[in-house]
Formats: C-alpha cells, structure tokens, sequence
C-alpha cells in the first residue's frame, strides 16, 4: 500500500499545481465556469483519494473546500479575490498535511484550516455553518453482527427491465447464498407465452428464506444497486433458524398471501415482537444535489493532456540516459574497431547500429525534455503572493513557455529565476505612487520569455521598473574596497558587478530579496548549467536578464578534431562551415585574420594556442562557428569525422577553467576535451 | 479465460490500487485516464465490466456510461461508478444514466471485490 501512497502525494502535489494555475486564471476571469468545476472536481479528487490511502487530514479539509466551491459552481456566490488567496494559502497548508499518522500540530492544522474555509463560507453566505451541512466524511465502520442465525423471508420482484443496466439478478441471488443457508422459490407467474418473450426483460420474481447471522441492513445492502428497480420486501420469520420446518415456511407463505401479519418465532413461547418490515428508502439519506459537470473543454488552459502519457519516475530516466550514453560510448569503439578490421559485414553492422543508436539517443533526449511550462506556475505564484504583500500591481506576462529543456535544468533553473523576480518585484518595480510620479503606467509588468536558438534557450526576464542605478553600484563598489579599477570598466562590467558575492544595491533591506546575497548564487547557477547570464537595464526603463542554456547537459552531436596529440570535439550545433587552408595563409600578422571566399573573419589558431605552434602543418582545417551573430574560426589540423560526445564532466586539474565544458570518451580510450565556442574566444581572441 | 475490467478514473493512486487488488483477485484490467480515453479502449472490443470515477476530465461518468449504453455490445455489460459519500442523489442519478450500480470511496479490497459480486461473476 505505500507505493501507492506515494504516488498518492506526488498526485496531490500536481493536483496543487493545477488548483494554482486555475486559481491564478480565476483571479483574472472570476467568471470562469470552467476553471471553478476543474477546481471543484480535483478538491474532490483530493478528498476520495485522500480517504483511500489514509490522508484523512486532506480528505477532511479538501471536503471543506470542495464545499466552499460548491456555492461558485452552482452559481449561488461568486468567487473574490479573498476566497482565491484564502484557497492558494490553504494549498500550501496541505502540504504540511500529508501524513498519514497525523500528530497534535497536524490535527490542529487541519481545525484551523477547516475553520476558515467554513469562515469563508460564512463570510459568503451569511449563514451559519452547522455540523450537518458540513458533514466531515464519514467513515464506514463494521456493522455488528448478530451471533446466532435469524430467519427472514425476503421478497424480490425485478422490474421487467432491471437487465437493461447490466444488472443480473441472479448474481443477488447469489450474493444472499453467500450470507447464510437458503431455501428460494423462483416465481414463473408473469412469464410470458415463449412466442412473447422479449430477452432483454426479466419475468421471474423470487421469494426466498435466508438464516443469516448477517444484520438486515447487510441483507438490504445486497439490493442497494437495485432499489429503484425492483421491489424488496425484508421480513423477520423467527429469531432462530426454521428453514428445515417447511411447516413454519408455509404458514408464512399463507399469512402473506391472506396478507395477515405475521409475527416472529421465538425459540421458546415469548410474547410477540412486532414485525419488521424496512422500506429501502429509509436507508437513503438526502444527500447533496450534485448536478453533472460540465464538460471540460479542450480549450480549458489547464486541461490536463495526459491521454497517452504515462508517468515514469525521474531516476529512470536518468538510468535510462546514462545507458544510452554507455551505449554511444561502446558504439564508437566498435565503429573505431570495425574501421580497422575493414571487415565489410562487420562494417555494416556498425553502421547499423551507428544508426540505430543515435536514433535512440535522440529519443532519451527528447524524452527527458519538459516544457517550461511547467515551472511557469511558480513564478505566477510569487508575482501574485509578493506582489500583494509589497502593495504594489504587477502583472506578469510569459511568451515561449511550451520551450522545452532538459529536466535537470528545469529542476536548476526555478530558483535563479525566483530569485531574479523577487529582486524585480522588491528592487525594480517602482511603488505605485512613484510610477504614477515618473509617468508611467501604474501597473508594472514582469515579462518571461523563451525561445530557442539552436541548441541553446534563451530566457529572458524583463521588467518595466527602475532599472539599475549605474552611480549607486559604484559607490557601492567603492564602499566595500574590492573593486578598485572602476575608471577603467565599461559601464556593462558595473552592472555586471551585481553579480559579484555579498553585493546588494537596495538602500532598505526588506526580508523580500534579502541583503542581496543571491544574484552571485543566480550566475554560478547558471554557468554550473554551461549557460551564461547577461544584464542590460536603462534607468527608469527596465532591466534585462538573458539567460542562456543548453537545451541538454550530457549528449551533443559534435566535429572531432585533433591538434598535435590531442582530439577535441566542436559543438555541431555553432559549425557553419569547414574550410581546409593552406599555412602561408594563416601567417600571423597584426590581428589574426583569414580571408575565405571573400569574407574577413578572426580566427584563433588552437595548434598555437595548446601546442606552442612550433610544428604547424603544411595544411590545416578553419572550422567557422557562429559568435554572437558574428563568425569566428577556430583553426584545428585535422578534421576527424562528426561525432556524438557523451560529455562527462572534467576532473579536479581542469575545473578552474571554463574553456572546455566537459570531456568524453573516444571508442580507442582517448579523450576527447569539447569545446564551450563562445568561452574559448572569448577569452583567446 | 479471466474476466477483463476496464478502469476509468483520472486519479493515478487510484487506478493502480484498483488494478492492484483486481489483478490480485484473477481478473484482466485495463485503464483509462478519462471518458474520451475509456470510450477509445471500449472502441471494436468487448470487456466485462467497466469500473468509471464521476468526476473526470474531458468527459465525466455519468456521460461516459450514457454514450457506453448507445454501444450494441455494451447494452448489459455491468457498469460501475466510483463515488464519495453524501452522494445519495448521485447514486440515482448514476442509476438513470445506466449504470448498474457504485462503489463509494474510501474502499478497500474487500468491499471492491463484495461489489463486484454484486455484478460479474
């Protein structure tokens, strides 16, 4: 059962996501009947599950909840902003709820969370909230048992078309012989001519005696399926088991039929107990009107889309790429090998599962991408949360969120981008009065946007705000000491400055963004990922944060090339062109530029650079990779063939440095060391 | 040949308990995450029973089993609806939509299969 309790909490945390994001489009179009069914169909999702694998504590308050929209779904309320930011923090409250041996602090918890929703139901409709309009689930408990057998005589007589709804009666039947000794008169009367008889309709009617231990409402629960289409009578014949005296049975069968009042036997003469006769109905309590639910549409922004996915876990995932990349890894060996025997069978097996191979490779990667989207829902939450507690309007606006990444970057990534909205709403973001002030809109606006180019992602977090101050970062600069040549840096290596270890701008200290520890944390975050984070801002316009990715961190599709001794691989994804150049052409001169096919570009030449350049070949190749939007060659002695490099990451020796973004293992045993483009001429040209 | 048992319901936890404790009791289970997903998986095949959550998205149980019964094959298969309590209104309901009968949440094994009982053999 835990397993399945597991999963129970990872769906509840999904279900919170989606009651989130419906929320969170609630808040703009209160309207949304939609959305307030989505809502009051997961609250009940949450509350029949969460009595399934014992989280009575989030059945109980998700039974609450779903009560609180049951009055927006019939329309009877409607829905305010009070109600939507009492249901966000009440989901984040249940998260502390998941437990399935709750102690005080839990139990309290909950009382208190029930507490307000009936308070808000209160508030709503001015009602008072007695226990039983709020019923807490109830809970089934054993019924007692009687111990010694007691006969009843039960009538049941089907409606002709009791078959229509898959109903077999004689499964009843059976179901009472499971309960105790029968003794059953099947009832031809109504039976038809053969000619007249319609298959689908049911003539028979029963009357039978069961001795059952079992209690009369377990008798009647066998028919509870049946009640509105069948007639059952249930009647005490004798506290004891008579079914062996057909005297007594026919007595019975004759008081019936003469309609006379038959009173129970008792073991010994004792005075007459009145006859039970219970009416089915009784056993139905009146419930809640539930009218059916509206359709959810396809169009419904949060519709979930998961026909024909299935959930795998993360960690099998990862298995599952790192097996692919062993097996890309085994598979260069053999292509090396095969290329040496020149054993045409084995060739072609190896270009069949070169094949092959990469297609599986392909597939993991793409396998283990999830769209942004799914983490676009955190930052709706804060902007909404934060925005509130800061009293300020902030409306945040997200473009590209169906780019998909890597997960483990996704993973990676929600909190420097938390990190950077929080600076926005706290530090860039004006106050209303001050925006109003400065002629602006008095709404701010939060913009994230992504995009892919290549195989990088751009993400790019913009505000309308203040921007940054460039004077204030140098004094700041200046007042802490450790950046003395401020007069010889360009005004966009100040602003970089704010991602330099303890450095904080903000004159107040609020407990939103912190003393500014962070922004230094944000870029490592990034640059750990192989990506790089760029700042632009225009005083009392905006600020601007690119952030760049790779779409993966552990396969890419590369040139191998070698240098002297060594191999290095290039990024297929930056190569534009391969150019083979004769020496005399690459001599050295001012700056290093080679002209080809009438193009000047700059060129860093890695013989030069890795092996002192002293035995340079006669020819050598120009790989031209893009730069910004700009070519660049990197100058290699060979090139070797197109190759997928499965990046391990570097040892301890090369970690300082950020020219290579990783190495891999080459089918002789090599390595390989792969090129990050844009560091390496950024830092050689 | 063991019986097959095709489950709707939107929630995962759920469907796999279900299947677990079915598959326990000898029994073929199928599952459908929703209406539309069900409908699929009844399309040109025959199950014996069919196990379907009210509340679901995309299309719910009671329009499910409404759309079930148009089916020639499906006219006297028996349907089950999974519920919560204090849903008496949506017991009858589910009844006139044509379904046989319900299983109220929270169950456990003993009252799926005790139901079941009441319908497939």
């Amino acid at each position: 059962m835990n397993s399945f309790a597991e999963k129970f909490k990872a769906e509840v945390g999904e279900y919170c996501e989606r009651l989130e994001s419906g929320l969170l489009l609630l808040e703009q179009d209160k309207e949304n009947d939609q959305v307030i069914d989505e809502i009051f169909r997961i609250m009940h999702s949450m509350k029949g599950s969460g009595g399934m694998f014992g989280f009575d504590l989030i059945s109980d308050v998700t039974h609450d909840l779903e009560s609180l929209y049951d009055l927006f779904r019939n329309k009877k309320h409607k829905i305010d902003s009070e109600v939507i930011t009492f249901t966000l923090n009440s989901i984040d409250g249940l998260h502390h709820l998941m437990v399935q041996k709750p102690e005080d602090e839990h139990l309290a918890r909950a009382e208190e969370l029930k507490l307000a929703t009936r308070q808000q139901i209160l508030r709503l409709t001015q009602e008072e909230i007695t226990p039983e309009n709020l019923k807490s689930p109830v809970r089934s408990s054993a019924l007692e048992q009687v111990s010694n057998p007691v006969t009843y005589f039960i009538s049941f007589i089907p409606d002709e078309d009791i078959l229509a709804n898959g109903t077999n009666p004689l499964y009843l039947i059976d179901e009472l012989h499971a309960l105790g000794e029968c003794n059953i008169r099947v009832s031809f009367s109504q039976l038809p001519a053969l000619s007249e008889i319609n298959p689908e309709k049911c003539y028979l009617s029963w009357n039978l005696f069961i001795a059952s231990t079992e209690n009369v409402e377990t008798l009647h629960d066998v028919f509870i399926f049946v009640t509105k289409h069948a007639q059952v009578t249930i009647e005490k014949v004798a506290t004891f088991n008579v079914l062996q005296n057909e005297a007594v049975l026919s007595d019975f069968l004759n008081a019936k039929y003469k309609n006379e009042q038959w009173i129970s036997l008792e073991p010994e003469v004792q005075p007459a107990i009145k006859t039970e006769i219970i009416d089915p109905d009784e056993n139905e309590e009146a419930g809640v009107l539930l009218k059916s639910v509206a359709e959810v549409s396809k169009n419904s922004v949060f519709a979930q889309t998961t026909v024909d996915s299935i959930r795998v876990d993360s960690l099998k995932i990862d298995q599952y790429m790192n097996l692919v990349s062993e097996l890309i890894t085994a598979q260069s060996r053999l292509e090396m090998i095969s290329t040496k025997i020149k054993n045409p069978d084995l060739e072609q097996i190896s270009e069949a599962f070169e094949k092959l191979s990469r297609q599986l490779r392909d597939n993991a990667f793409y396998m283990s991408l999830i769209p942004l989207q799914s983490i676009a829902v955190r930052f709706k939450r804060l902007v909404h949360d934060l925005s509130k507690s800061l009293e300020k309007e902030v409306v945040l606006v997200t473009d590209g969120m169906e780019t998909e990444l890597d997960k483990n970057i996704i993973e990676k990534l929600i909190e420097p981008i938390l990190h950077i909205i929080r600076n926005s709403l706290d530090h860039g973001i004006e106050s209303k009065s001050a925006r109003l002030a400065g002629q602006k809109d008095p709404v701010g606006t939060i913009s994230i946007k992504a995009s892919t180019i290549g195989s990088y992602v751009q993400i790019v977090i913009e505000d309308d705000g203040a921007g940054l101050d460039l004077n204030k970062i140098k004094e700041k600069a200046i007042s802490k000491g450790i950046f003395p040549d401020l007069a010889s840096m360009t005004q966009e290596e100040i602003f970089h400055l704010i991602f330099e270890p303890g450095f904080s701008t903000s004159e107040l200290i609020t407990d939103v963004s912190g003393r500014g520890v962070g922004m230094d944390v944000v870029k490592r975050r990034v640059q750990e990922m192989r990506g790089s984070i760029e700042i632009s801002t225009e005083k009392n316009r905006f600020t601007r944060f690119t952030i760049k990715l790779p779409l993966s961190l552990s396969i890419i599709d590369g040139l191998l090339t070698s240098v002297g001794e060594s191999y290095y691989v290039i990024p297929s994804s930056v190569i534009k062109k391969i150019y083979t150049i004769k020496r005399e052409l690459l001599k050295t001169e001012f700056r290093q530029v080679v002209e080809l096919e009438g193009i000047q570009f700059p060129y860093i030449n890695l013989h030069q650079e890795f092996e002192n350049g002293n035995h340079l070949p006669e020819e050598q190749f120009v790989v031209v990779v893009a730069f910004d939007n700009q070519s660049f060659g990197l100058v290699v002695d060979t090139v070797i063939r197109e190759y997928q490099a499965v990046i391990k990451p570097l040892g301890r020796q090369l970690k300082g440095q950020d020219v290579f973004s990783g190495a891999s293992i080459l089918g002789t045993g090599q390595l390989a060391l792969v090129i990050d483009t844009n560091k390496m001429i950024q830092k050689y040209s | 040949m063991s019986k097959q048992i095709l489950i709707a319901d939107d929630s995962e936890s759920i469907r796999e308990v279900l299947a677990y404790s079915l598959k326990n009791a000898g029994y073929e289970v199928l599952m459908a995450c929703d209406g539309v997903d069900a409908l699929k998986y009844l399309d040109g095949r025959t199950v014996d029973l069919l196990l379907t959550d009210y509340h679901m998205p995309n299309m719910n149980g009671l329009e499910l089993i409404g759309k079930v019964r148009k089916i020639e094959n499906y006219k006297f298969i028996p349907i089950l609806v999974l519920t919560t309590e204090n849903q008496n209104n949506l017991m009858k309901e589910a009844r006139d939509s044509g379904a046989t009968g319900w299983l109220t949440k929270p169950f456990n094994t003993e009252k799926l299969l005790q139901t079941l009982r009441k319908v497939i053999r």
